[in-house]
Formats: structure tokens, C-alpha cells, sequence
């Protein structure tokens, strides 16, 4: 069932739209949250879910016009599901990005992330960290997590 | 009306890929909280965003927390034949950088 209609979308984002039909040009943002101790994912996940549906663009996708000469339309995307745009990982101490990439040396380390195009497809991971038993149970509280 | 129907024009994609081809890096900076930040019961290290290139090789996007920037590097490898070399580059670069405004 199709969400609600929310309006047109902006002649700056009508353009976005239409330059995201190049993947050269794809405006996709991905941001990487470092945390000190492993936060409770199931709240993590809830409070962006309340901001989802507190921020109805958030959810919205973008329908095409239906004659060539209008703007596209914004839409409650009513299959949203925050928990597929959000992924943890925990790692052991000291629980920097290095951690997961060692390099050679440097402040920056190379890291490979999804592009949300890849999203709808994932579903969020929470994977042991190195060197514990595989199940998750010897999760110490010293060990820190990114999500 | 008019940027309706730029908006929608073919060719917009065309002259915007014409206009990036001349771009190599794409900066941009992104203020945080000069204090520190907590999450969900969690301190915040560090947020790394990574930016589109937009069709430019390179986007590096700083965002600061407490003082203390995080920089989020969006490579494409096509352009940057080894991002390793590039990003320690960057590394000294800054490390400079930093030495400089220490000792001035």
C-alpha cells in the first residue's frame, strides 16, 4: 500500500533526483559513529526509529512525476524499517577504527562501506570481535563498539 | 519556472559531469559540538562522515566533536590509483600543519 503524498519536491532536490540517475553522480552520505562502551542497540535503533517517524522526510521516498514537464513527489515510504540503515560492530580495545583495518601507519585508516543503494538488500550485522569465542557471550564490558 | 525545467532537463547531468571534470577534491567542513556528546548511554568518540564525490576524485569531509576532528575520506579508486600512499600523504600533510600552528 502506498504511503501518503507529501508534497513536491524542491527544485534543488528535484535536481539531486535527477543527477542520481549517473552513479558517478549519486549523492549517497554515510556516517560512522564511534562510542566508548557498546550502547544498547535495540535503543540506539529505537531512537532513531522515533526520529524517523517524528521527521516524516526521513522515511519518504521520491515517486517521478507523471507528466515530464512537474517536479517529482515526496512519499511515506510505508516499508521503511530503520534497523536496515543502521549496522554495529564491536571491537576490542583500544576500539578505534584501526581496529577493524590495521594500517600501515597513519591518522587515517581505509574503511569500506555499504552505499545505502546496497541497504534495502543488508540487514544489520553485530559479528563477535576479534578474538572472543564466536558467540557473543565473552563480551566484556572494556570492549568497545561502533556503530 | 526556469530552474523547474533545469531541474528536469537531460542535459543537467551532462553539464554538472562537464563542470566536475575540472574538480579533483571536494572539501567539506562540518562543525560539531565543541563539548563532548553522548549517545544512547554511550560517549561519542568520534562521527566520520563520508561524503558523495560528486564525479571529483576525492571528498574529505572534516567533522569536529570536543575540538577534535574526524575526517571521513570518499576515494574513487578509479582516479586515485593507490588511496593508501594518498591518505599517508594526507596524514603528514596534517601533521605539519599541526607543528606550524604549535610552534607560531
Amino acid at each position: 500500500m502506498a504511503g501518503a503524498l507529501l508534497g513536491r519536491v524542491g527544485t534543488a532536490g528535484s535536481i539531486l533526483w535527477t543527477l542520481d540517475r549517473d552513479p558517478q553522480l549519486r549523492s549517497p552520505i554515510a556516517v560512522v559513529v564511534v562510542f566508548d562502551r557498546e550502547p544498547p542497540v535495540a535503543e540506539v535503533t529505537r531512537r532513531f526509529g522515533v526520529l524517523c517517524r517524528r521527521v516524516r522526510h526521513f522515511r519518504s521516498t521520491v515517486v517521478p512525476p507523471s507528466v515530464p514537464w512537474d517536479l517529482p513527489r515526496w512519499r511515506e515510504d510505508e516499508s521503511f524499517e530503520v534497523a536496515n540503515h543502521v549496522r554495529h560492530l564491536r571491537v576490542a580495545l583500544p576500539g578505534t577504527l584501526r581496529s577493524t583495518d590495521p594500517p600501515d601507519s597513519s591518522h587515517f585508516v581505509p574503511v569500506r562501506v555499504d552505499l545505502p543503494a546496497d541497504l534495502p538488500d543488508a540487514q544489520p550485522t553485530c559479528g563477535p570481535c576479534p578474538g572472543s569465542s564466536g558467540d557473543g557471550s565473552t563480551r566484556r564490558p572494556w570492549e568497545r563498539a561502533t556503530c | 519556472m526556469l530552474t523547474i525545467a533545469l531541474g528536469l532537463l537531460p542535459a543537467t547531468v551532462g553539464v554538472f559531469e562537464m563542470m566536475q571534470k575540472g574538480v579533483d577534491i571536494i572539501a567539506t567542513d562540518i562543525p560539531g559540538p565543541p563539548t563532548e556528546a553522548h549517545f544512547a548511554s554511550a560517549r561519542i568518540e568520534a562521527r566520520y562522515a563520508f561524503a558523495p564525490t560528486s564525479g571529483a576524485a576525492l571528498n574529505a569531509t572534516p567533522v569536529s566533536l570536543a575540538g577534535g576532528p574526524s575526517i571521513g575520506l570518499t576515494i574513487d579508486t578509479g582516479a586515485v590509483a593507490d588511496p593508501v600512499v594518498l591518505i599517508e600523504c594526507l596524514g603528514r600533510g596534517l601533521d605539519d600543519v599541526a607543528s606550524a600552528a604549535a610552534t607560531a
